[in-house]
């Protein structure tokens, strides 16, 4: 197999969309680009070769069956697949749905109306926060991967590390503080 | 209104990674559904896991994987979606409603003023419909675990403040604490406690019969 392309994440958005009109080559477009890397998720966090195809596959099947739903306001094609390849996950593991909020469900409490401004393309978020995390001090960029890459919670972490939980804690929140003010730096 | 005691960065880090307990993630979606400021931060949350996604290192699956991929393609989907249900009085949010009976809620009478609905969610953490009579203290009690409790109505306060629908209060472990229902009306909250209970005093000890986390 020849290796994948790495596309930047707008220019996938074209391929979902395609896809959602049921188009097969973009679907194997979207494969090529997308399936290695979430196999390779998978295989992260701990499946073996046999569950990580499995699930790679019901993800990508699931993307098939969804695509007319993804908004690209909403999130970059990585972040949209990143939550099916999770949730795909999880049902395997434990065989019940994921709980998640409803957007139209009546008892949520709805969005504060936002200035045009503040809305922000998702592709693009996507794509500063790539390069945002590039430039995370080693240490941050090591405990965050570990948290949305290895199927531990941050108690596992700090006991894996031998981090106090509390430092394991500010250090991940730091790095988050510092991708935050580097999305508001860059959308002022 | 917006809830004013919110869930920490690192509870919406384990959401969004997707790797905490069920009924932790159940207390989470339902604080999602009622707060557009940690919905907003779960969202950006996964979009670090998306950009990090695209960072990793790829591992090509088998060329049959495409293959095997295309030829389900146009297989009909055999499993339906549930269709959607939702609260008739708005107290509920969907996550919730999702793990009730359908033919309406059972409250199991546990103490004075304290009637309590298990819910399903699978082995690990327990997650409990608590209800507290108006003006009622809970039993006083402790925890080896984080315990997560969210108003859905009603309001109770503890030494750290008020809580009314959506605010989420958070015991550590060891902490004992008592938190009082308001004079309002009845509290409902959903309470998830990860570790065992216990309940401390005198009354406690006798109230441990019959809350059982
Ligand atoms: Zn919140």
């Amino acid at each position: 197999m020849t290796a994948p392309v790495v596309r930047p994440d707008a220019a996938l958005e074209p391929l979902v969309a395609s896809i959602a009109a049921g188009d097969r080559d973009a679907f194997q477009q979207l494969f090529r680009a997308l399936a290695p890397k979430v196999r390779g998720y998978l295989l992260r966090l701990g499946a073996d070769a046999g569950a990580a195809d499995e699930v790679t596959q019901e993800t990508m099947l699931t993307i098939w069956r969804k695509a007319a739903s993804y908004d690209p306001a909403l999130a970059s094609v990585s972040t949209w697949v990143f939550t099916i390849a999770r949730n795909r996950r999880i049902d395997r593991l434990r065989r019940a749905r994921r709980p998640e909020f409803d957007p139209n469900d009546p008892a949520l409490q709805p969005d504060p109306v936002e200035g045009a401004d503040v809305a922000h393309e998702a592709a693009e978020t996507g794509q500063l926060l790539r390069a945002a995390i590039q430039e995370l001090p080693k240490e941050q960029l090591r405990l965050l991967e570990l948290a949305f890459f290895h199927d531990k919670s941050h108690r596992a972490i700090a006991d894996e590390t031998k981090l106090p939980l509390g430092t394991v804690k500010s250090r991940i929140r730091l790095a988050l503080v510092r991708l935050r003010d580097r999305l508001k730096d860059e959308t002022r | 209104m917006i809830p004013l005691a919110h869930l920490s960065d690192d509870v919406l880090v384990d959401y969004a990674a997707g790797t905490l307990p069920q009924a932790t993630a159940l207390l989470v979606a339902t604080h999602l559904a009622l707060c557009p400021d940690c919905r907003e931060e779960v969202r950006l949350l996964e979009e670090v896991g998306g950009a990090m996604l695209a960072e990793r290192v790829p591992e090509a699956p088998a060329d049959h994987l495409l293959a095997d991929c295309l030829a389900l393609l146009d297989r009909p989907v055999t499993v339906q979606e549930q269709p959607a249900r939702y609260c008739a009085d708005g107290v509920y949010p969907r996550p919730l409603l999702d793990v009730l009976p359908a033919d309406g809620l059972t409250w199991h009478k546990r103490a004075k003023g304290l009637a309590e609905i298990r819910l399903d969610t699978g082995p690990g953490p327990v997650a409990k419909l608590l209800k507290i009579s108006a003006g009622q203290p809970m039993p006083r009690h402790t925890h080896s675990g984080r315990e997560f409790t969210l108003v859905l109505d009603g309001s109770f306060s503890d030494d750290y403040g008020v809580y009314r629908r959506g605010d989420v209060a958070v015991a550590t472990e060891g902490e004992i604490h008592q938190p009082i229902a308001g004079a309002e009306r009845d509290c409902i909250c959903l309470a998830v406690v990860e570790g065992s209970l216990s309940l401390t005093g005198p009354i406690g000890r006798v109230l441990n019969l019959f809350v059982r986390f």
